[in-house]
C-alpha cells in the first residue's frame, strides 16, 4: 500500500470506521509509523470526525448514566436474606445429605445382600451335596445292613499292621461295598489294589482311594479271596504279590 | 459541552477501574456517540440501551485501546457503532416475521422529531457532500453502500468523501481561526 493508495482509495476514512479488513489495516498501519505526513493527516481526519461529532452531539437521557453506573457498581448477584428462603434452602439441604446418605446406606446393604445371596447359594449347594451324599451313605448303610450282604474282614499283615478294612459282598447289586475311613495313606507315589483271586489268578476289583467314603469295587462272584496290594500310583494291570498287604478267604 | 478533560489521565484512570474516569469520558463523549447511535437506528429506546451497552464495553474493553494507534472517540466510535449495526442486524431479522406496516407505524409514533438533521459545520457543505458525509459517519453505511444508496459510482463517491472531509477542514480552520480571533480581542 502506497501513501497516494491509503488517501486515493479512501482507506483513512475506512481505517477510522473500523471497516478496513485486517490485511489492509495491518499495511496501513506500517504506512503510518513510517511517513509522519500521512499520520497528521489521518490525526487531522480523526480531529475533524471528533468535531463533526460534536457538532452533532444529542444529550442523552440522565437516567441512562444512572443505568450505566448500576451496571457497573453492581455486585456479584447475591441471594437476599429471607428467612424463610434459607430455611426452606436449609431444609433443601439438610433433605439432600439425608438423601444422599440414605443411597449409601442403600448401596452397602445392596452390596452386602448380593454378598449374603451368594453365600446363600454356596450354602445351599453344600447342603444339597451334604443331603446327596448323606442319603447315598444312607442307602449303602441300608445296603450293608442287608442279610443278603456278606461282610469280609481284611487286616494287614507284617507290612503294615495298621491296614485294616471291612468289604461288604452285595451280590444282588454286583458291588462290593469298602469304607475307607480308617486306613493309613499310602506312600507318595503308591496305590492301594483290591484283587479278587478267581481260578489261581489275581483280578483287579479297583484301586482303592483313602478318602474316608464309601467306595464301590468290582463284584468277583467266583473269587475265592480278597487281597490288597501296593502297586504304582494308579493301579497296575498285573498285581505284585510281593506287594501283598492283606488277603482273606471268602467265606 | 462539557470542558475538555485530559484524556489520557482518564483512560489511564479506567484502566486502573477508577468509575470516576469513567463516568468522566461519559460525560465528554456520551452525546456525540449517542448522536451517531439515534441516527443509525432512528429508535430513542434501542439507542439508550446500546449507548449504555457501549460503555459498559469501554469499561470492559479498554485494555484493548491504544492511544498510539488513534484517538480515543475513534475507538469509541467504533465499539458504539459495531454495537449498534448488530443490533440492527439483530432488529432486521425479528422484523421479518413480523406485520412490517405496524413495525413501521410504532416508530413513527415513537420517533416524530427528525433525527437526520444535522448540525455545524457539515451543513455548510453541498448537499450532495452532506449526505455523503451523513451516510457513511452518521448512519453507519460502509462506502459500498452508501454509493449504491446516493446511486452513484464508488469512485464518485470516494471522491465526495475527500472533498467533503476537505471543506470541512477548511471550515473547522476558519471557526478556529476566529474563535482565536475572539478570544483574543475579548481578552480570554
Amino acid at each position: 500500500m502506497t501513501k497516494e493508495e491509503a488517501i486515493e482509495q479512501g482507506y483513512l476514512e475506512a481505517y477510522l470506521l473500523g471497516e478496513l479488513d485486517s490485511e489492509k489495516m495491518e499495511a496501513l498501519e506500517s504506512l503510518l509509523s513510517r511517513d509522519l505526513g500521512l499520520r497528521n493527516t489521518l490525526n487531522t481526519l480523526e480531529a475533524d470526525f471528533e468535531k463533526m461529532a460534536m457538532d452533532n452531539a444529542i444529550e442523552p437521557p440522565a437516567h441512562i448514566r444512572e443505568n450505566l453506573k448500576k451496571a457497573i457498581e453492581q455486585p456479584k448477584v447475591r441471594l437476599p436474606y429471607r428467612p424463610d428462603l434459607w430455611a426452606a434452602a436449609s431444609l433443601a439441604l439438610l433433605f439432600a445429605i439425608t438423601a444422599f446418605s440414605l443411597f449409601l446406606r442403600w448401596q452397602s446393604t445392596q452390596e452386602e445382600l448380593e454378598i449374603l445371596q451368594q453365600d446363600n447359594l454356596f450354602v445351599r449347594s453344600e447342603l444339597e451335596e451334604i443331603r446327596s451324599k448323606n442319603l447315598e451313605q444312607e442307602v449303602i448303610l441300608e445296603r450293608v445292613a442287608s442279610p443278603e450282604v456278606v461282610p469280609v474282614f481284611l487286616r494287614g499283615n507284617q507290612r503294615l499292621t495298621s491296614f485294616k478294612i471291612v468289604a461288604y459282598l452285595d451280590e444282588a447289586s454286583g458291588q462290593v461295598w469298602i469304607n475307607t475311613a480308617d486306613i493309613p495313606s499310602p506312600p507318595e507315589g503308591r496305590s492301594y489294589q483290591m484283587w479278587g483271586d478267581v481260578d489261581d489268578h489275581m483280578v483287579s476289583m479297583g484301586v482303592v482311594k483313602p478318602e474316608g467314603d464309601w467306595q464301590a469295587m468290582t463284584y468277583l462272584p467266583e473269587a475265592s479271596s480278597l487281597n490288597v496290594t501296593l502297586e504304582p500310583e494308579g493301579g497296575s494291570e498285573e498285581a505284585s504279590v510281593d506287594q501283598l498287604l492283606a488277603q482273606t478267604i471268602i467265606p | 459541552m462539557k470542558a475538555d478533560t485530559n484524556d489520557k489521565a482518564l483512560i489511564i484512570g479506567v484502566q486502573q477501574r477508577d468509575q470516576k474516569a469513567l463516568y468522566a469520558l461519559y460525560e465528554k463523549y456520551s452525546g456525540a456517540l449517542y448522536g451517531v447511535i439515534i441516527r443509525m437506528c432512528k429508535d430513542s429506546g434501542l439507542a439508550e440501551e446500546l449507548l449504555q451497552e457501549s460503555f459498559l464495553k469501554i469499561w470492559n474493553k479498554i485494555d484493548q485501546y491504544h492511544p498510539d494507534k488513534g484517538r480515543f472517540y475513534t475507538w469509541a466510535y467504533r465499539i458504539a457503532r459495531n454495537t449498534t449495526l448488530n443490533a440492527m442486524r439483530k432488529e432486521s431479522l425479528l422484523i421479518q416475521s413480523e406485520d412490517l406496516s405496524v413495525y413501521k407505524d410504532r416508530k413513527e409514533e415513537e420517533e416524530p422529531w427528525d433525527v437526520q438533521r444535522l448540525n455545524g459545520q457539515i451543513n455548510s457543505l453541498e448537499p450532495h457532500h452532506r449526505q455523503a458525509i451523513s451516510l457513511v459517519y452518521f448512519q453507519g453505511f460502509t462506502h459500498r453502500e452508501a454509493h449504491e444508496e446516493m446511486g452513484v459510482p464508488l469512485g464518485t463517491f470516494k471522491s465526495y468523501i475527500r472533498q467533503a472531509l476537505k471543506q470541512l477542514r477548511e471550515g473547522y480552520k476558519i471557526t478556529g481561526c476566529a474563535l482565536l480571533f475572539m478570544n483574543h480581542w475579548l481578552g480570554l
